[in-house]
């Protein structure tokens, strides 16, 4: 009797399992279909954040190239407008030299070179080798050329100014350079050059240790038809065949 | 290399605000300049003491129509312009 009630009752039990488990999957089931459709929308807005961070992103990153490459052109303007780090305007102004102030706790020596071109026949050289000069003041200096052929030539001269930054602060009001200079024949000229420092110099910290500022002067001959000499050593290609 | 290539500036040269002065064939300034090279030389290459000889050389240019007549405040001359003024009185006397 004992064994059959055990054993009943072991039916029992196997029979309320087997009932339970497809309940439970059952439930799995129904929640997966709710997670699937609570998934979607959710999904969708991540989506949707995901890509307005990236453009959002992208849109930052072209803006700061673009103006990356735009301030340099426009904190040139700002300082040509308003003289902002020593930046001087454009062009020549005779007002600016009406009011230039001199400059008196500094002078710049002056030095003056002269030159020829290979094929000119003149005698050129500066009337004095140096001088002192105070930015801000207008100052004049003389070259002096002469012919000793015995027929008119046309020289047309060039200049350098060294250092190369201090080219910028060099201001010529008059002289005899980018011009053909007819000189007859045995003819001395003097030939002047009216010119000033800008003041702005002292403001440069790139010339802050400059004292000296080299104007090189090179005359060439002006002629139609020039024809250059080949040196003797460059022989042509010609074919030994 | 690369640093030359990086840093080579660009010089575009700007040519002066009158122009190019015309050749004094005949000497007419010759006094004036010898003048002023005189006073470099005894005030040790100092322009500023030998101002007054530079504009005696520009108006002697002015005068022979070697260069355009401009007032002198344009030519940086601020302090000289009062002793011009008060030259003129003395030409208009004599």
């Amino acid at each position: 009797m004992m064994r059959s009630l055990c054993a009943l009752r072991g039916q029992c039990q196997q029979l309320f399992r087997s009932s339970i488990r497809p309940q439970n999957s059952v439930h799995k089931s129904q929640q997966f279909w709710r997670m699937k459709s609570t998934d979607s929308p959710e999904d969708a807005a991540r989506k949707l954040r995901a890509k307005s961070t990236l453009y959002y992103i992208t849109a930052g990153g072209v803006l700061i190239v673009g103006l990356s490459y735009a301030a340099v052109p426009l904190y040139s303007i700002f300082c040509q407008a308003y003289s902002y780090g020593g930046t001087t305007t454009q062009g020549h102004d005779a007002e600016k030299v009406e009011h230039m102030k001199k400059i008196e706790d500094r002078v710049l020596k002056i030095r003056f070179n002269a030159d020829i071109g290979s094929s000119m026949r003149w005698n050129f050289k500066p009337q004095q080798y140096e001088i002192k000069v105070a930015p801000g003041e207008t100052a004049l200096a003389f070259y002096t050329a002469r012919n000793p052929t015995d027929k008119p030539v046309i020289g047309i001269s060039t200049y350098n100014v060294i250092p190369f930054e201090a080219g910028a602060y060099f201001n010529k009001i008059q002289c005899f350079c980018f011009e053909e200079q007819q000189l007859n024949p045995h003819e001395e000229v003097d030939m002047p050059v009216f010119f000033y420092i800008d003041p702005e110099i002292t403001a440069d910290p790139a010339l802050e240790t400059c004292d000296t500022i080299t104007l090189s002067y090179t005359f060439f001959e002006a002629k139609e038809g020039l024809k250059l000499n080949f040196p003797s050593y460059a022989k042509p290609h010609a074919a030994s065949a | 290399m690369t640093s030359q290539i990086y840093s080579q500036k660009k010089f575009v040269p700007t040519p002066p605000e009158k122009g190019s002065f015309p050749l004094d064939h005949e000497g007419l300034c010759k006094k004036q300049f010898l003048l002023y090279a005189s006073c470099l030389r005894k005030n040790a290459q100092d322009t500023s003491q030998c101002r007054q000889d530079a504009q005696n050389y520009l108006a002697c240019r002015m005068d022979n129509n070697l260069m355009e007549k401009t007032e002198w405040s344009k030519l940086g001359f601020h302090d000289q312009s009062t002793k011009t003024d008060q030259k003129e009185p003395e030409v208009q006397k004599q």
